[in-house]
């Protein structure tokens, strides 16, 4: 098995993920689903002058999107919206510490999907 | 005498993976697709190399040669099924025999919104979609029915409405073998065509379409040792003399002129175009290859290791696995507090191979868990060794996310 200590880092994150809920009254909130494996995301995102105030997210799926949501959230609060266009994939990967293979692309950028789908709702 | 450890020997696959990734192969997916003897990988080098040639049009040695091998795996495979060999039609895959059976056997009926499609909920997608096609074509009304322990109730299948049935040997997902013969006698008897997805079924265990009495019944060859690319849709001779083809092109036409066209009668004017001739040689080999060791010997193996892992799955705390019987040797299972994806990722990590998520069925997956299930499928090749891997992979799993 991978490194016990990355799966225990997905878990913990899969288990009690943070910003996880509805956000209510947020900016922009988008739904975003994975064809070949059913996994849900709401991301919520609250904005004001250009910086993201609020971040949350409502999910269904595996732990490797959960935490990848849990991750990903974190980071994005309190960055400008500038940032968040600049995130990539490789952002990503790196905040998951986790070896992402060609199957489980998909499940690792589910919230990153719906960040790109939100952004261009803003712009 | 059967015996799963000679018969790997057949594929070399097993040992190429030892030396290419140091461990040993536990594959468990035969379900999405099978590992290839090399006896079928031999014929169809074999065609490549000492037997290139066109196949129904050349009027040279190697063309006939060419052809008598092409026509002989159409003849095993008829002997495999029961069927005669007006009956049996090449087709790239299982998806597209269900496409082009639903799309002629309706237009023979000419379907229409008085009409009533009657189908398994737990059917794949292969016939899951073109039905809603056709449906949305047609305006006829799709109606499912469910199975208990594998048994329709034959009051609750048919309606005056009834035009076709559409019906599953094997499920993928839970394993469980219906009992369709009732069904397709019954819908002989009423007028009602019936076609059958025999994808798990055919080459796992046995099968004779004029003791299933349906009209109709496709299966891929790479579900049952053959290549990737071929499948074979058998059709009741009675019921292909009133369908039209609707691919069209050479081979399958008696003349053309610049106006019209005539089509050849039987199972040629089905076959348009280049047949994918090594790989239908390369299904004969594989009909042959397992017809040898016999398929009820493979049914009865994979179905004792089947019930034995799901027993042995279930006795781990936080996992449950669908025990069904008569099984084809599919086992799905989930564990509580566990995404499928992340139980397949994590089985893969330890070199086993297993398929997680709805299985291109997911109306039925979602009946029995809503975020999916890892399905494990069992075939000649496989082991007691592969059970026990399985089994300690899964209990090491279920500690490590704490249950």
């Amino acid at each position: 098995m991978q490194d016990t200590l990355s799966w225990d880092h997905i878990f913990e994150h899969a288990r009690q993920p943070k910003n996880k809920g509805v956000l209510t009254d947020a900016t922009v909130h988008t739904l975003v689903r994975n064809p070949m494996c059913g996994d849900e995301l709401t991301l919520f995102l609250d904005t004001k002058n250009k910086m993201i105030v609020g971040v949350m997210f409502e999910n269904v799926g595996c732990a490797i999107s959960t935490a990848s949501a849990s991750l990903v959230t974190e980071y994005l609060k309190g960055k400008s919206l500038t940032e968040a266009k600049l995130m990539t994939p490789g952002d990503v990967y790196t905040l998951l510490t986790f070896e992402i293979t060609p199957s489980r692309t998909d499940c690792a950028l589910l919230v990153y999907k719906a960040l790109q789908e939100s952004l261009k709702k803003l712009y | 005498m059967f015996d799963p450890h000679n018969i790997r020997k057949d594929f070399p696959q097993f040992d190429n993976y030892k030396k290419d990734f140091g461990a040993s192969l536990v594959y468990l997916d035969s379900a999405s697709t099978s590992q290839t003897p090399s006896s079928v990988v031999e014929a169809m080098n074999n065609y490549y190399l000492h037997t290139r040639s066109s196949t129904h049009r050349g009027l040279y040695p190697l063309a006939q040669k060419a052809t008598a091998l092409f026509e002989s795996s159409r003849l095993d495979v008829a002997r495999f099924i029961g069927a005669s060999v007006e009956e049996v039609i090449f087709v790239p895959s299982a998806t597209y025999a269900a496409n082009i059976a639903l799309q002629s056997l309706a237009e023979s009926i000419s379907l229409s919104e008085l009409d009533e499609i009657v189908i398994a909920d737990t059917a794949h997608h292969a016939l899951l979609v073109p039905v809603q096609m056709l449906a949305q074509k047609t305006g006829a009304q799709v109606r499912y029915v469910t199975a208990e322990n594998g048994v329709y109730d034959l009051a609750k299948v048919f309606s005056e409405k009834t035009k076709l049935v559409l019906l599953s040997v094997a499920d993928n997902i839970t394993g469980q073998i219906y009992d369709i013969i009732p069904i397709c006698r019954e819908a002989k008897k009423k007028g009602v065509l019936s076609i059958v997805d025999g994808a798990q079924a055919v080459g796992h265990m046995a099968i004779d379409v004029k003791d299933i009495e349906c009209d109709a019944l496709f299966f891929s060859a790479h579900k049952m040792c053959g290549p990737t690319g071929v499948a074979v849709l058998y059709i009741r001779e009675e019921v292909l003399k009133k369908l039209k083809p609707n691919i069209g092109g050479g081979a399958m036409v008696e003349a053309v002129d610049a106006h019209t066209y005539s089509v050849r009668s039987g199972v040629a004017g089905f076959e348009p175009g280049t047949m994918p001739i090594a790989e239908v040689i390369g299904l004969g080999a594989a009909v042959r290859y397992l017809s040898d060791i016999g398929v009820d010997e493979i049914y009865g193996h994979d179905r004792a290791l089947a019930l034995r892992a799901a027993l042995k799955l279930n006795k781990i705390h936080g996992v449950t696995a669908y025990v069904v019987n008569p099984s084809i040797g599919i086992v799905s299972f989930a564990i509580s507090g566990l995404h499928p994806h992340d139980v397949g990722h994590m089985l893969a990590e330890g070199h086993i191979c297993v398929r997680a998520g709805y299985h291109c069925a997911e109306p039925g997956v979602r009946q029995i868990a809503p975020e999916g299930v890892v399905r494990v499928s069992f075939y000649l090749y496989n082991t007691d060794q592969d059970v026990e891997d399985l089994v300690e992979a899964v209990r090491l799993i279920a500690i490590r996310a704490n249950l």
